[in-house]
């Protein structure tokens, strides 16, 4: 039988916004998109960081991040002393229109990027350079515009693709005067801007005749197109957009303001044409990378570094889908880059990958969806397209920064990466660093904060400092909990001045708050936000801490100000959440955090507190769907499956909490108990109890030197003993995949001073004021943190009393 | 089939001392030539060139088999992984490490403590790895032991690499003190 | 002498539409259909003498 599945057409549109497609489509300039969205879904796409379009087009093409697809730059080394536009060698996986030819599906691809040199799909494939006017520096002329070996797939389709081609030359007056209707006030010659838009008219123009060739003339099951013209008239115009931005000048922004809105009304006039070259049982999806800040979030500069005019990008680009079996003129949420390709296969009734990091959207359909999945697309071994030429310097994924450093630290000679002169080679290695710093945001981005800092330590250079790479090393440093490596980089920041105040200020908050130093923290960022009163990020941090030391109106003010600012901040609305939730108000806690989720859907924490919050007002079952969805996203934290095991205990649900105690097993490296307190007599004697008790208890109170830094900064590493001592400072450094249960005793900061002063043989008055001060903050931060983790098992010793001391060790037994 | 011995581990843990263990125990070193056996710079003979080289060329262990050769971590991740190799990692307090090299460096070299203490961690990971991905043996000698304790350590050694020494032939190499009024 | 030429004429939105060989964005936004027939009509117009008969090319 026939396995026809209706056809699906996917259109890329880099950099396309919900803001300024919202208002074009009320003021009726993009009736074909608004004929989508009404009878289709539409919802917002999550970009990834660094949302770098062709690291993004990638993943939206794979379905992973980019350290897994590795595609991680503009450009990439080309083997003969220069750099290239970023190519589809590098690519370690398949790409859906792989995976479709596996499976016996016709594709026709156009212009995606990076796709060159094209692959030899069941279908044709139109690589990213088709439209390409320019041979390295030098512009072609009509009469002589070449294409590089493998644009076209198959061959055979070459000269009826190449008439179809419209040169920037080609492209007059009257085409640009929709954009600039005064183009007759400027000088073409002195004014580049005009050329520049002939450009992207022409790239926009030549990629749609050749999407619309293909689908008319060629058999299809997927047809895949994507433009760039969005995104290079929303950089080089948007600051002209309407309002009018502050310190710009009148007459350039009346002679340009209408730029963006013609690049989306032609573009809603090329969807036009497709979408009545389809039947209704096609799916149309239309998807953007990455938004585009067009209000008064456009960033007054653009930073003078590689990759600055990233920061005009927005976090959320669009997506929209319409066809048989899709909701219409609904929303969905949660949806980010990495789910397209888990949809296209979905539709296709194809299995998703395991190893994807993205998830097909299935809310997306009016009835449900059974999806089916696979370890590994990479494991499917039938022949899926390949490279149609490859370079003859077949470049080994070597990692060249990590070899730098190998040079720098004198263990290997200095390595030429091909024959090019000095200058060139300073070049080239300057492109590489370039990369592998986007290959750390990548890991960043994914969590994977070990991966990012080596590398960052690789590529950075005190004698060529890079303000970004030294900002990565403190933030992953922190999140690797190193906090002594944080600091020395933030005295190196602070001593050669290369950050603002207020921003070294909030990394100092950062690095104090991992040393359970509250105090510093609360005094940094005070600092810091009086120089930043509107800092967004310095806000959040204060409220975050502001919540930890309970002073939860202030805590509250603090994410206010955020979501006045920027009302789509997800973070400020889990904050407030979390102040309300201290304070018990379940009902505005809830509707915070619901907010939050809405904002971003991919935030496990907020789902963990939807779940709490509902617990708490004994909503059970809703409880158990939020700490659900929490589970699905972060698999890795053992609180949220005590409390699923917990709530299901109370509904009686059986099977489920065995599930979960299953689980839960599983994910636990270890069960401990952890012992802390001051360590002072009574601690010592809690542990001698437990000790006479047959209980082997690990760790020495009187002992500071024990804690040397292991390889891995987990402090419970090789530690057999089921019972461990921690000291109060270290608690908090605890992995979270020990399950722990605690044991902690109270004892007075003065008493607890006496004692260590006598095993110290030290007379009372020497330091005995300081010591004191030092017990109660590392104490007070303590049970701060303590207070902080949900649903965790404390006990808590006053006295050594006879009855209490068989609940101890009851409690401490398994 | 004799192995190639490989002795590696962070810089300044005692490679050399060990390189002069295997010397003393008759073990051929893997030597270029190119230096001579200098009494004032023993160590110098110790330093392969070609292992500098060893990213883009590893064929120099061709002629390893049965002969000792240093190769400082990371850098065994380059070795050639379809020959035959025995590992004697040399291990040291990461402290001692950083402190012993900032020592030996001419600028003060305390502001970047941490981040070589970091770098060195994950050098340390990634040739560990590298070993255990490719079912190469090694044993780890700490350094302190080796000095305290010579004769454990050394015992050890004998066994894992199938030296025809006795210990008190290689203690001497630690500890020349020791046996001075033998 | 200077033969009148054929207008090249397309369909546009279920109305028939000249194409000038200045080009129009409408024509650009019909994709193929529309770039063939404004190459044509740009052809035309270049040319000082036609010999032919002004039929189409597809």
């Amino acid at each position: 039988m026939e396995k026809k599945k209706n056809k699906v057409l996917l259109i890329g549109w880099d950099a396309a916004d919900w803001k300024i497609i919202d208002k074009l489509m009320a003021n009726g300039l993009m009736p074909a998109m608004k004929s989508l969205v009404e009878s289709g879904v539409r919802g917002k796409l999550a970009t990834l960081d660094p949302p770098l379009s062709p690291m993004l087009w990638t993943s939206m093409a794979t379905g992973v991040r980019p350290y897994r697809h590795g595609v991680i730059g503009f450009v990439e080394h080309d083997g003969k002393g220069g750099v290239r536009s970023v190519s589809s060698h590098y690519r370690k996986v398949k790409a859906f229109w792989n995976m479709l030819t596996m499976e016996g599906y016709k594709s026709n691809v156009i212009a995606w990027w990076p796709s060159n040199p094209v692959e030899s799909i069941n279908g044709c494939m139109v690589s990213n350079l088709f439209q390409q006017e320019k041979k390295g520096r030098e512009t072609m002329e009509r009469e002589n515009w070449e294409i590089p070996e493998g644009t076209i797939y198959p061959e055979s389709l070459k000269e009826q693709l190449m008439e179809l081609r419209v040169h920037p030359h080609d492209i007059t007056g009257n085409l640009v005067m929709p954009f600039v209707p005064q183009a007759v006030a400027l000088d073409k010659k002195k004014d580049k801007r005009l050329t520049v838009i002939s450009k992207f008219i022409a790239h926009a123009t030549t990629v749609h005749a050749a999407c619309t060739e293909l689908m008319e003339t060629q058999e299809w099951d997927l047809t895949a197109v994507y433009h760039d013209a969005i995104d290079h008239f929303s950089h080089g115009f948007m600051k002209f957009h309407p309002p009018m931005m502050p310190n710009r000048d009148k007459e350039e922004y009346e002679l340009f303001k209408d730029v963006v809105i013609g690049a989306y009304v032609f573009h809603d006039m090329m969807l036009d044409r497709l979408l009545k070259m389809i039947d209704d049982d096609t799916t149309v999806i239309i998807v953007s990378d990455h938004g585009f800040h067009s209000d008064h979030l456009r960033p007054p500069h653009i930073p003078k570094v590689p990759s600055g005019p990233a920061i005009e990008h927005a976090p959320y680009g669009i997506f929209v889908a319409k066809g048989p079996g899709i909701k219409k003129g609904e929303r969905i949420h949660g949806a980010s880059v990495l789910d397209v390709t888990p949809t296209l296969l979905t539709l296709f009734d194809l299995p998703v990958g395991r190893d994807m990091d993205g998830k097909p959207l299935v809310n997306i359909f009016d009835h449900p969806k059974t999806v089916q999945y696979i370890d590994s697309w990479e494991k499917v071994d039938k022949p899926g397209g390949e490279l149609v030429s490859v370079s003859e310097e077949s470049l080994e994924a070597t990692n060249e920064a990590a070899l730098q450093q190998l040079v720098d630290l004198g263990y290997i000679d200095e390595m030429k990466l091909d024959d090019s002169n000095e200058d060139q080679q300073e070049y080239l290695k300057g492109i590489i660093k370039e990369n592998q710093f986007y290959l750390a945001k990548s890991y960043i981005s994914g969590g994977k904060h070990e991966e990012a800092l080596e590398i960052l330590l690789e590529i950075e250079d005190k004698s060529n400092p890079d303000f970004r790479f030294l900002i990565d090393i403190i933030n992953s440093a922190i999140k690797t909990k190193r906090y002594p490596l944080a600091k020395e980089y933030l005295n190196y920041v602070r001593k050669n001045e290369l950050m603002s105040d207020a921003y070294m200020d909030t990394l100092e908050a950062k690095i104090a708050l991992g040393l359970n130093d509250g105090e510093t923290a609360l005094k940094m960022l005070k600092s810091a936000i009086k120089s930043k009163p509107d800092a967004i990020e310095i806000l959040i941090e204060l409220g975050r801490l502001f919540n930890s030391l309970r002073e939860l109106t202030k805590a509250r003010e603090c994410f206010l100000k955020v979501i006045e600012k920027d009302p789509d901040n997800a973070h400020a609305y889990h904050g407030a959440g979390v102040s309300y939730l201290r304070e018990e108000n379940y009902e505005e806690a809830l509707d915070y955090f619901l907010n939050a989720v809405d904002k971003m859907h991919h935030y496990p924490m907020a789902h963990f507190h939807i779940g709490e919050t509902l617990a708490l007002m004994k909503e059970y079952s809703a409880a158990i769907g939020s700490f659900e969805v929490a589970l699905t996203m972060n698999p890795d934290l053992p609180k949220t499956y005590r409390w699923l095991i917990d709530l299901n205990e109370i509904i009686e649900n059986q099977k489920a909490v065995d599930y979960y105690k299953n689980k839960l097993k599983s994910k636990i490296i270890d069960e401990k108990v952890i012992i802390t307190g001051l360590p002072g007599e009574k601690l010592m004697s809690v542990i001698d109890l437990l000790r006479e008790n047959g209980f082997d208890v690990k760790g020495d109170p009187l002992n500071e030197a024990q804690w040397a830094n292991p390889l891995n900064n987990d402090i419970l590493e090789g530690v057999k003993e089921h019972i461990c001592y921690l000291p109060e400072n270290m608690i908090q450094n605890l992995l979270a995949r020990y399950d722990c249960r605690f044991v902690v005793v109270n004892d007075e900061a003065e008493k607890v001073s006496e004692f260590i002063n006598s095993k110290a043989r030290l007379k009372k008055s020497s330091y005995n004021a300081d010591l004191i001060d030092g017990l109660v903050k590392m104490d007070t931060t303590a049970r701060i943190w303590l207070g902080q983790q949900p649903n965790l098992d404390i006990f808590y010793i006053n006295e050594l009393e006879d009855d209490k001391n068989e609940m101890l060790i009851s409690f401490v037994k398994n | 089939m004799s192995e190639i011995i490989v002795v590696t581990g962070l810089p300044r843990s005692g490679t050399s001392l060990m390189m002069q263990i295997f010397d003393k125990s008759g073990t051929p070193i893997l030597s270029d030539g190119i230096r001579e056996k200098d009494v004032n710079n023993p160590e110098g003979y110790y330093e392969l060139e070609a292992v500098k080289g060893i990213v883009k060329d590893n064929s120099f262990l061709k002629d390893a088999e049965g002969k000792v050769v240093k190769i400082v971590a990371p850098l065994p991740m380059f070795l050639d992984t379809k020959l035959k190799y025995k590992v004697v990692f040399m291990r040291r307090e990461m402290d001692e490490v950083l402190r012993s090299q900032e020592k030996m460096l001419e600028k003060d070299q305390t502001s970047e403590r941490e981040k070589f203490r970091t770098i060195y961690e994950f050098h340390l990971k990634k040739t560990y790895k590298f070993f255990s991905d490719n079912n190469i043996p090694f044993i780890d000698i700490m350094y302190s032991d080796l000095i305290k304790d010579p004769e454990n350590e050394i015992k050890k050694l004998i066994e894992f690499c199938g030296l025809g020494s006795s210990v008190e032939d290689l203690s001497v190499v630690v500890k020349p003190e020791l046996y001075r009024n033998r | 002498m200077k033969k009148k030429q054929e207008p090249v004429v397309i369909m546009m939105n279920g109305k028939p539409f000249e194409v000038p060989p200045g080009g129009s964005l409408g024509v650009l936004a019909l994709g193929n259909v529309g770039v063939r027939a404004w190459k044509k009509a740009k052809e035309k117009f270049e040319k000082k003498d036609v010999p032919g008969d002004g039929k189409e090319k597809k």
